[in-house]
Parts: C-alpha cells; sequence; structure tokens
C-alpha cells in the first residue's frame, strides 16, 4: 500500500470540508443538534451535490465508482465537522445494494441511493449487545419479517431499511411497506439519532443470503466508524490546542503551563500515529480480502477507544465551559460514545481481533 | 443529580470556624434543616484556575456592601436563597490575594439576576450570576475585610473534603458492581468474566485504599494529630476513581451507551443512567479546582517541590 493519498483523494477531502467550512459552523451544528429530527435536508443535499452520498456506489447508477478507502476519507472529514446526518446508515445501505444478487432491487433504487435522494439505512443491532451477523436471530422468512431491531440510525428520515437476519442474511425493507412501526429512541449523539424498528409482518425482499456479504458490510461499517472518529478526535484536539493558545489564567496562555502542554501532547500521540490504522483498514478491505475483517475489528476498537480519550482530555482541558451544552466540544463527546458503542464495544472488538489473528 | 451539600458541608463548617456569632446564629440552623439554601460563588469568566484575579467589586456605603460583578458556573444557584461570595474590597491591596473578601448576599433582590447555563448532560445545574448594584448588610462578612482569600480556603478544603469523600466513592463502586451483577460482558455474566474481575478488582484496590486513609485521616484529626499532605490528595483520588468507573461502565451498559441519560430523576431509568456519571465524571475534574490544580497544590506544597512562578 502506498501511504500517500492520490490528488483526487485529497481534492475530494478538500471539496467536503470546504463545503462544511461554510455549511456546518458550529451554530449550524447546534441548530441541527437541538432540532427534533437531526437530519438537515439542505445539508444533505449539499453533500449530494459533491457526490458523498454517491461516493462508493457504481457509475451506471449515478455513483463515482471509488472504493471503501475514498469513502472513509470522506468520513474522517465529517467526522471532523461532528457532521449531523445519516451518512453511516445510507452509506452502509447502498453498499448492501450493490452487491445484492438481487439485480432488479440494485437497479431499481441505487440511482435514488447515489443521488441522495433516497435515505437508506441499516439494521443491525437486536438489543443485548447483539450487533454482528452470527448474532442476528430475527427470522429469516421470506416474504416477511416479524421481530424488532433497535439503534437504527435515522430510522424515521429513512426511505429504505437493510436488515440482518438470521444465518448473516440481508433483506430489504421500504419505508412505506405496511406493518413497519418505527418510534425514535433518546440518542445521547444528537448529530446521529436512533430509532427502534418493529416488523409485524412486513414485506422484505431477499438481498442475499450470503453471511460473507454481511460480514462484508459490518466491516465497511467498522471502518467508517474508525475514519470518523479519527477525524473527530483530531478536531477535537486541534480546537482544544487552539484553546489552550488563547485563553489566560495566571497572565499567560494555559498551554503554556507544562502540565497541560503534556497532556495535549500525550493527546496528540494517542491520536496522530493511529490514521494509518483506519487507512490501512480500508485499503485491506479493498484489496487485501484476508486482512479486511482483522484490520477492521483492530481500527474500529482503537480508534474509538482513542476518541473518548480525546474528546474527555478535551473537556477538561476547556475547564468549565467544556462542561457545557453550547460548548462543541460536548458534541464530540458524544460522537465518541457512538462510534464507540455502535456495533458493539471496543473489548468486543479486540476479542473479536486476537480471534481472527489466530492467537 | 445527588444533593450537592453546598450550605451544610461548604458555608457551615466555613462560619463555625471563621464567622460571627450573630452569622452563626442567623444562618447555621435553618441551613442544616434544608431551610436555606446556598450557591458558592466564586468563578468568574476570567477566573477559575486563578480564583485570585476575580474582579467582582464590593463597596461599603451608608453600612451596606454594593455589588457589582459577575459569577459563573455557580451550581443550582437558580434554587438557591444565599449565595456566599468572593468580592474585591480593597482596591489598593498590595497583593490581589489580599484585596478580597468573604460576602453572604440574598439572591432574591432586584440587582442579582441569574441565568441557569445547560450542561453536557442535558440538565441546568449550574448558572451565571450577574450582580448590577446588588446590596447586602455591612456585617454579613465571614472573616475580616480584605481576608476573604484565606476564608475561602477553608470552604474550598471543605469542598474537596466533601468531593474527596471516600463513602461516595464507595457508594459509587458498591453500584458499579450491581450493575456488573446485572450486566453481561463478551456474551458471559459480567462478574464471570476474568477481563471485568481483573479491572473491577484493580479499582476495588483503589477505592479501599481511598476508605481507609480516610479512617486514618478521620482518626489521626480526632486525635490532634496533622494527617499532613494527604488531605491534598483526596480530591484527586477520588476523581480519579469516578473516572475508572466510567470507563468500567461504559463496558457493562453496552448498547445504552449510546442513549442520552434521563435529565431528571434516575429512579426506574435503564442502564443509560450510567452515562449521567460518565458526564459527571468530568464535571468532577473542574469544579472545585481542576485536577491540574489538585497535582500542583500535591507537588508544591505536599512534596515541597519549587513552585511555579506567579501561580
Ligand atoms: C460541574 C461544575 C460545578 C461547578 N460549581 C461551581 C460553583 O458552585 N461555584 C463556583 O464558584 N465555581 C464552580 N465551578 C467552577 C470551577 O471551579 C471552575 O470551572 C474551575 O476552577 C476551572 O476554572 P475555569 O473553568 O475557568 O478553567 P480554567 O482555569 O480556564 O482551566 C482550563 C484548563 O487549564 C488548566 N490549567 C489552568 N491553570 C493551570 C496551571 N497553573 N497548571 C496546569 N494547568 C492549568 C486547567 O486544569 C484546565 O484543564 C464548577 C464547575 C463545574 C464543572
Amino acid at each position: 500500500m502506498n501511504f500517500l493519498l492520490s490528488d483526487d483523494q485529497q481534492e475530494i477531502q478538500e471539496a467536503v470540508r470546504r463545503y462544511l467550512a461554510k455549511t456546518c459552523q458550529s451554530v449550524d451544528l447546534h441548530r441541527i443538534f437541538d432540532s427534533s429530527s437531526g437530519h438537515d435536508i439542505a445539508l444533505w443535499k449539499g453533500l449530494a451535490d459533491i457526490g458523498v452520498t454517491g461516493l462508493a456506489l457504481p457509475e451506471e447508477a449515478g455513483g463515482m465508482g471509488l472504493e471503501l478507502i475514498d469513502l472513509a476519507l470522506v468520513a474522517e472529514i465529517l467526522g471532523a465537522a461532528a457532521t449531523p446526518g445519516p451518512f453511516l446508515g445510507h452509506s452502509l445501505a447502498g453498499l448492501a445494494l450493490a452487491w445484492s444478487s438481487n439485480k432488479t432491487l440494485a437497479r431499481r433504487w441505487l440511482p435514488g441511493l447515489a443521488s441522495g435522494e433516497v435515505i437508506g439505512t441499516v439494521a443491525f443491532a437486536e438489543g443485548a449487545s447483539l450487533w454482528w451477523p452470527e448474532e442476528w436471530q430475527l427470522p429469516s422468512a421470506a416474504p416477511v419479517l416479524v421481530g424488532t431491531k433497535t439503534r437504527v440510525p435515522f430510522a424515521a428520515a429513512a426511505d429504505l431499511i437493510v436488515v440482518g437476519t438470521s444465518g448473516g442474511q440481508l433483506y430489504l425493507v421500504e419505508r412505506d411497506a405496511p406493518g413497519l412501526e418505527i418510534s425514535e429512541e433518546d440518542s445521547v449523539d444528537r448529530t446521529r439519532r436512533l430509532g427502534r424498528i418493529q416488523f409485524h409482518k412486513t414485506p422484505a425482499s431477499l438481498l442475499t443470503a450470503a453471511p460473507d456479504v454481511a460480514e462484508r458490510l459490518c466491516n465497511a461499517a467498522r471502518v467508517l466508524l474508525a475514519a470518523d472518529a479519527f477525524g473527530g478526535a483530531n478536531c477535537c484536539l486541534e480546537r482544544t490546542v487552539d484553546y489552550a493558545k488563547t485563553r489566560e489564567q495566571f497572565g499567560r496562555p494555559i498551554g503554556a503551563f507544562q502540565g497541560l502542554k503534556h497532556q495535549l501532547a500525550d493527546l496528540a500521540v494517542a491520536i496522530e500515529p493511529a490514521r494509518g490504522l483506519y487507512w490501512y483498514a480500508a485499503h485491506a478491505f479493498d484489496r487485501i480480502p484476508e486482512q479486511a475483517s482483522p484490520a477492521a475489528a483492530l481500527a474500529k476498537a482503537h480508534l474509538t477507544d482513542c476518541y473518548i480519550q480525546v474528546s474527555r482530555g478535551s473537556v477538561e482541558a476547556h475547564g468549565g465551559i467544556g462542561y457545557t451544552w453550547d460548548c462543541d466540544i460536548q458534541i464530540y463527546v458524544k460522537r465518541a460514545m457512538f462510534d464507540y458503542a455502535f456495533l458493539g464495544g471496543a473489548p468486543k472488538h479486540r476479542a473479536r481481533y486476537a480471534d481472527l489473528a489466530g492467537w | 443529580m445527588e444533593e450537592p451539600g453546598i450550605g451544610t458541608s461548604m458555608l457551615v463548617p466555613t462560619l463555625l470556624e471563621c464567622g460571627t456569632e450573630a452569622l452563626k446564629q442567623r444562618f447555621i440552623p435553618e441551613t442544616l434543616t434544608g431551610d436555606i439554601r446556598w450557591a458558592q460563588g466564586y468563578s468568574e469568566p476570567n477566573a477559575g484556575s486563578d480564583l485570585a484575579s476575580l474582579r467582582t467589586r464590593a463597596e461599603l456605603r451608608n453600612g451596606q456592601w454594593h455589588i457589582n460583578g459577575q459569577k459563573i458556573w455557580s451550581t443550582l444557584a437558580q434554587h438557591a436563597h444565599y449565595m456566599f461570595l468572593l468580592a474585591r474590597t480593597e482596591p489598593d491591596a498590595p497583593s490581589k490575594y489580599e484585596g478580597i473578601s468573604y460576602l453572604l448576599v440574598d439572591l432574591r433582590q432586584p440587582g442579582v439576576r441569574i441565568r441557569p447555563l445547560k450542561q453536557m448532560t442535558g440538565s441546568a445545574e449550574f448558572c451565571e450570576v450577574f450582580f448590577d448594584d446588588a446590596t447586602t448588610p455591612a456585617d454579613w462578612l465571614v472573616g475580616g475585610r480584605g481576608e476573604g482569600w484565606r476564608v475561602s480556603k477553608a470552604t474550598l478544603n471543605h469542598e474537596r473534603s466533601m468531593i474527596g469523600g471516600a463513602e461516595s466513592s464507595v457508594e459509587l463502586f458498591e453500584k458499579l458492581l450491581s450493575l456488573a451483577r446485572k450486566s453481561n460482558f463478551e456474551g458471559v455474566p459480567a462478574l464471570a468474566h476474568p477481563i471485568m474481575r481483573e479491572r473491577l478488582s484493580v479499582l476495588a484496590g483503589e477505592v479501599q485504599a481511598h476508605l481507609y486513609s480516610s479512617y486514618r485521616q478521620l482518626s489521626m484529626t480526632a486525635h490532634g494529630q496533622n494527617p499532613g499532605s494527604i488531605t491534598l490528595m483526596n480530591k484527586l483520588v477520588n476523581t480519579n476513581i469516578s473516572h475508572k468507573v466510567a470507563a468500567i461502565a461504559q463496558d457493562l451498559v453496552g448498547d445504552a451507551f449510546l442513549l442520552a441519560p434521563p435529565t431528571g430523576s434516575t429512579r426506574g431509568a435503564g442502564p443509560e443512567k450510567w452515562n449521567l456519571r460518565f458526564f459527571a465524571s468530568l464535571g468532577l475534574t473542574i469544579g472545585g479546582g481542576t485536577s491540574n490544580i489538585q497535582r500542583n497544590i500535591i507537588a508544591e506544597r505536599g512534596l515541597g517541590l519549587p513552585r511555579e512562578k506567579n501561580v
């Protein structure tokens, strides 16, 4: 792997960064964070216009046909701005359709997903911290689903739901399907709202019965969460460093105190070298299939754990202001909580890594 | 969240130590019964760790103090009747420490405006308090004029021993243990999992140490002995324990880590109520003097290391 980004990759990151610098400033972020839906249609549309919604979807469906590494690079930038919205679930739903053996469904839905006009999401969790394909118990019984999924990202805004079922199968459920009951959960991360979905004999179409596809989808999720965590932690630290340069106590910037300096240096050392971890995991996903699962598990565990440490350290370094709702830092803490717990926490992923590494 | 005991644990001991007989009688009984609630008015927007640089002024005119300025992060001030505050009364004093007095003020008067601030927990548990020519009687002064810094150190010690109370750490640990008893970790009962057993036992060592250390401090004090620099460590020990509790709970609550904690009563709430403690442990690091300030105090006053200049 060439550990350098191509010009195209840098350009995409730059385009998203430029767009968010205009549209996702602190005021916008807090407005959406406090809003009832957590989803801002204008912001989403703008991201779609840059190509974010169809980045890794096939060109013939109107996507950009790029790889997971490119999507992850964008996830990093979105994470840095703590961007609210359905990017995660949407990207995963798109991949599931693109990989589906049901070509009719793919042809029908991919153009809308690529353009962002159709919003997708994924339903993995079943409560009791069961997240993974081998843990899914919702019966795979076409043509209707019966059961409950929880912690579904932007369930309330989604038009299409990719549902994981027993045996690691994936089904597609449409928003207007009969027998679909969606209720919102009180998400700690208000930039990525969650919902609970009950299926009462809800018509569903099989996307794939091959468990390795579901596995691959979860690996993509791990990489995207790791990338978000890297972007978020990095930005959180940057802001904290800026604050430490300007906030004065005892007649000097607080960053002049060696105690604080060392703490911030430690956070930098925790996060900065970890960039390669998500790059490698994305690259393995794209090019080295036998490495994809362990690399994704390790990146997800390590980076989301770092994000918790860095965002908490950032609150501390801000003092009283860091503990307020109005401070941006608290939003990063909550994004870190999402990245950490979604799809299972760090211990679960570390145990998986150790198993996959053959230890 | 927990009842902070600002009046009973901070003001009452300070009054007993430094207050006039009249103030003791006026305030202690009703504070102890809970009929009078207090807020602490130390921090200002530009005077946090460097508390002595505070700028709120009080001038004595016609037998009354006239107070002007702003306090911030004042816990539960919106529900308090009175505030004990630090104000600059001797503008010509030779050092920033010597010009400060410790005053008691009725918050229910036109010159006082209180604005609750929402915390990251979602609740508004601290406030900005603005003083625009608020008044208070001349003798609602604890300690002498210009002696407020010394008096405030007494309160801060009480606050830190309150925050540093080993019982609260023990109680928190017990709660964590009962969470562990009810939770699964890696698909097995958490208490049966070797990683969880190890993590909890490491923490148990710290908690038990803190408890016995507090017994020893208490016994020594009761026998007229000085426990020494250990008293400077209590707050940091307690804060560190709360962070470790948060880190373990984070892995016990599972996917409840994704949910917002309740903003009102936690009774009957699910494991997501632990997210409140996850946040509160950060508040503990900052309130009552940040952990870095505690480290400075331990290093300089406790260990006798050279002092940082002008800090
Ligand atoms: C939940 C909560 C409740 C509170 N309740 C009250 C209350 O009731 N009444 C009240 O008066 N105040 C209260 N406070 C305020 C609290 O005392 C201050 O926030 C605290 O003293 C820090 O001040 P600051 O916020 O200005 O941060 P700053 O002093 O600006 O500190 C910012 C960062 O710089 C670091 N720093 C500063 N100086 C040094 C140094 N010399 N060496 C190394 N690092 C340094 C700090 O450790 C911190 O990490 C409360 C705060 C919180 C979070």
